[in-house]
């Protein structure tokens, strides 16, 4: 059935719906991004206003209100010193677990991925009263060894897969030409899978930014991340939306950035390669 | 002293045994060659020499010196991968530079060696490509340019060839065995092809199921093979093997009976009594055309290559001889034909497929 | 085995990241400890008592099962309808793709605080303007809705994922297949139950299993917009633990509640890790 030339009726259809769920689901998104450009009084209109005069002053005055600049630099410093060691730490192992496998190394592995499935709940009270006595209650430190420890088996995972895709060859090459596992991995297989390591990176910062359950319980004012400083709004009322919604847009438009562009490596990731 | 001493040599992964009681010496400058049928352990063999494998049980001895426990990076031994294995993000020169550079030769040194061998392989046009940029062929003498450059006690090549069109492998086949002779270094060579191993062997070692079945020269095995696989595997076309049996002995001689009134007689010995069955094996090429022949049969198909000509004949059903004869022989499918052997052109082997002598 | 050295770094880490909590819960859920009134006495199993007899007790685990079930069943139909959406080429797909992905990048916070004040709202958001204009009432959604609220915004955030997962494993559906299949006359909602169906199944278990698991411990979105009210009508296993812990500062109590956290946890990764296994 056509309705124009070349255009039937499936991709009408395809296209309209397409363009409609994408519109419903970066709604919510696009409406706070609205509401970031508009004066409080804008913000709080009933009937919500969807056209207005846009203003910069809710970006100028996030810093007071939240302290944004603050809690955005501990937010660059975990997000990246975290994923920074946890990528360090993993290398070695996802080269021993990919080039000399053994029924050891699947165990490792698999358990590794089983600790990653454990409620953070569980550990909380642990290491609520660790951090407590060790007077490292809202440290950057103890928020950073935290966030990598959760995400460091996902990204022995992800450097894992993406190790395995060079032939075991060329490191054997390697090691013919003298090269111990260290240098192997220096010099042949961190140059070949850079990219890999690159997405891995980018992953592992999305959900260290992200990560909202340690931040919310073990920090506060001095190492809370942004996620931290916007959960303290829980209660605020609706006269500081803009200013929020602001602080939000700036909070989140980072890792959105990231996120377009590892979709893909994300799906390979979280489902630790299950579904290809 | 010997380059490399193999002394019982076992390998184990689990419960299954890939390779069993090697037992091997070469000498120093020798090329020496493993054959053998997929699977029959020749590259297990290799890498266990390279130390890219452990060695369950025996010991292997470079130099004299023991090996089993050295890593792989410390032995002083060069590979030549099948797949080439270059380092995909290295230029030629530094693809070759690698060793040098891993053992902390200074960068000058490096090159004047890189360059060397480039010129021995005729790579110095080649040195600043990506292992991308080049043909199969170059990549292959890159691979070797690697080897060479770190003057290594033994070469390891493992099926380098097999990756090549057919011309370019006859004309590498020719060139290696010109850079053996002037390297004058001890070369092991890994290959499913007899041809290559016939034609670039000092030595050649036959391997099946993980086991040796000879060592010899090329020469010593196409002319006396041990076993009826050995003298199946070397030699093409392949070599006929017969099953026969002993019906007749006097006077020094024996008759064979091949079935359906083909026959052989041969000079004899002890071991062939009336009654004792045994495999014939004969040469294509050792077969003559011969009105007397006592082996006769029916000629199922002609295959003309122009400098000879191969016929196959149906001595009785289910047994075909595969005959040599000239360039211009006039057979055609369907003739009779009858064969007589040159004398010492059949191999006798017993029940067991072992040679008798 | 000479790599020791190589995965000594992160897996002894992990070890100690595992035990030590895993010992100190086991610990404490057998001690009596207020971190109000310090020290710890031993109590035996007078946590697990007091866990089983506490009223909020069957709520906090009706509301789990429910903050799990709840965005599963959303997102799983949403994720399928959306791939198959989303397999066909069509005009501005890519644009449109990465807007479909976007709330999955959201902090769980904004998004929480998101549709907190700019949807549920009831006298600044949407959809109390909505309502109003449809001549109701507006809803006070977190008052009397508040389950339904809080599986919204989860929801939102996870059909993303569930989506990409579906639209990556679609993809690798042999064509020729479903060209087999409408050569035999089969219709569009047939291809789709006896082709597509089959070859999503083993991305979906995934998709539920790894869901089931990060749902069980959704917290911040909690947090952020009911704080487990009211009363404990939002508060799911991890709210429950936050909440008897870090408010009520009951620890020996908590620590209990995180131990059946961490079994029903073990019980659902297990299954997944078995299935892992095969892909290794």
């Amino acid at each position: 059935m056509k309705f124009a030339a070349g255009l039937k009726k499936q991709d009408v259809l395809r296209t309209g719906g397409g363009w409609l769920v994408a519109v419903v689901m970066a709604f919510p998104v696009f409406w706070m991004a609205l509401a970031a450009f508009k004066t409080e009084q804008d913000a709080a209109a009933v009937p919500p206003k969807l056209f207005f005069e846009p203003t910069l002053e809710n970006f100028v005055a996030m810093s007071e209100r939240v302290a944004y600049w603050h809690h955005a630099w501990n937010s660059i410093v975990v997000s990246f010193s975290s994923t920074l060691i946890a990528i360090a730490l993993a290398a070695p192992a996802a080269y021993v677990m990919a080039f000399h496998a053994s029924k050891l190394t699947r165990s490792l592995m698999l358990w590794m991925l089983s600790i990653r499935f454990m409620p953070a709940v569980g550990a909380l009270i642990p290491i609520y009263l660790i951090l407590v006595a060790l007077d490292m209650l809202d440290t950057r430190l103890a928020l950073v060894v935290i966030t990598c420890l959760s995400n460091l088996p996902l990204i022995v995972w992800m450097l894992y897969s993406y190790f395995k895709e060079v032939p075991p060859e060329i490191l054997e090459a390697g090691r013919m030409d003298g090269a111990r596992p260290l240098k192997q991995l220096w010099y042949l297989l961190l140059p070949l899978t850079l990219p890999g390591i690159a997405s891995t990176g980018l992953l592992g910062m999305i959900l260290a930014w992200n990560e909202a359950f340690w931040c919310i319980n073990i920090t506060a004012t001095n190492a809370g991340t942004l996620a931290l400083a916007i959960a303290s709004f829980a209660n605020s009322e609706g006269q500081f939306w803009a200013k929020l919604s602001a602080a939000s847009l700036a909070s989140i438009a980072p890792i959105l950035i990231f996120g377009w562009i590892t979709q893909r490596q994300l799906v390979r990731g979280l489902t630790f390669g299950a579904v290809k | 002293m010997t380059a490399l001493t193999l002394k019982n040599i076992h390998k184990q992964y689990g419960d299954v045994i890939a390779m069993k009681g090697i037992d091997l010496q070469v000498q120093p400058e020798e090329f020496i060659v493993l054959v053998g049928p997929s699977g029959c352990g020749k590259s297990t063999l290799l890498r266990m020499i390279a130390g890219l494998e452990d060695i369950t049980s025996g010991e292997m001895f470079i130099d004299n010196v023991r090996m089993n426990d050295v890593e792989a990076d410390a032995r002083g031994l060069a590979m030549v991968f099948q797949s080439y294995a270059l380092y995909p993000h290295m230029t030629v020169a530094d693809n070759m530079g690698f060793a040098l550079k891993m053992a902390g030769v200074p960068k000058k040194e490096r090159y004047q060696k890189v360059l060397a061998a480039a010129r021995i392989l005729q790579l110095e046009k080649l040195l600043d490509r990506t292992p991308r940029q080049l043909s199969g062929g170059q990549r292959q003498r890159v691979a070797i340019g690697r080897a060479i450059v770190r003057r290594p006690k033994i070469f390891l090549f493992d099926e380098p060839l097999s990756n090549l069109d057919a011309s370019l492998r006859v004309q590498m086949r020719i060139e290696l065995a010109e850079l053996h002779r002037k390297l004058k270094a001890t070369m092991i060579y890994v290959t499913h092809d007899q041809t290559e191993a016939m034609t670039m062997a000092d030595r050649i070692v036959v391997l099946r199921d993980g086991s040796i079945e000879q060592v010899g020269t090329p020469l010593e095995l196409y002319n006396h093979p041990a076993n009826t696989f050995v003298a199946g595997f070397i030699g093409s076309p392949k070599m006929n093997l017969v099953p026969a049996e002993v019906v007749e002995q006097a006077n020094g001689s024996a008759r064979l009976d091949l079935g359906e009134g083909s026959s052989v007689t041969l000079p004899s010995h002890p071991g062939l009594a009336p009654g004792v069955k045994l495999t014939v094996g004969v040469r294509p090429e050792r077969f003559v055309q011969s009105d007397t022949g006592s082996i006769s049969g029916v000629i199922a198909v002609v295959e003309h290559l122009g400098g000879e000509t191969l016929c196959y004949a149906d001595i009785r059903p289910g047994t075909r001889l595969t005959v040599k004869l000239g360039a211009m022989s006039p057979v055609k499918v369907g003739d009779s034909i009858r064969l007589a052997l040159q004398p010492g052109g059949a191999l006798l082997f017993d029940a067991d497929g072992k040679a008798m002598h | 085995m000479r790599f020791w050295p190589l995965l000594l770094p992160s897996v002894g880490v992990l070890l100690v990241w595992m035990i030590v909590p895993l010992v100190m819960t086991v610990w404490y859920s057998l001690q009596n400890y207020n971190l109000q009134s310090p020290p710890a006495q031993f109590g035996g199993l007078v946590n697990f008592e007091y866990l089983f007899t506490d009223p909020d007790i069957p709520v906090v685990v009706w509301n789990t099962v429910v903050l799990v079930f709840g965005p599963l069943v959303v997102t799983v139909c949403l994720g399928v309808a959306f791939a198959l959406l989303y397999d066909g080429p069509f005009p501005g797909r890519g644009i449109a793709r990465l807007l479909v992905i976007t709330p999955f990048f959201v902090m769980p916070t904004v998004a929480a605080l998101v549709w907190k004040n700019l949807f549920f709202h009831p006298v600044w958001g949407l959809l109390s303007w909505a309502e109003q204009s449809l001549g109701m009432q507006p809803i006070d959604w977190f008052s009397s809705h508040p389950m339904v609220a809080v599986v919204i915004i989860v929801s939102w955030i996870w059909t993303p994922f569930a989506t990409l997962i579906l639209l990556t494993a679609l993809q690798s559906l042999d064509r020729d297949q479903i060209e087999a299949a409408r050569l035999d006359g089969a219709k569009a909602v047939s291809r789709f139950i006896h082709v597509v169906l089959p070859h999503l199944m083993r991305p979906l278990s995934v998709l539920i299993m790894l869901e089931t698991i990060f749902f069980l411990s959704t917290y911040a979105e909690i947090y952020v917009t009911t704080m487990g009210g009211p009363g404990t009508a939002t508060t799911n296993v991890p709210f429950y633990i936050f909440s008897r812990a870090l408010q009520g500062f009951d620890v020996g109590l908590a620590s209990a509640a995180g131990l059946f956290a961490i079994l029903i946890a073990n019980v659902i990764a297990f299954f997944f890790t078995k299935r892992l296994s095969e892909h290794l």
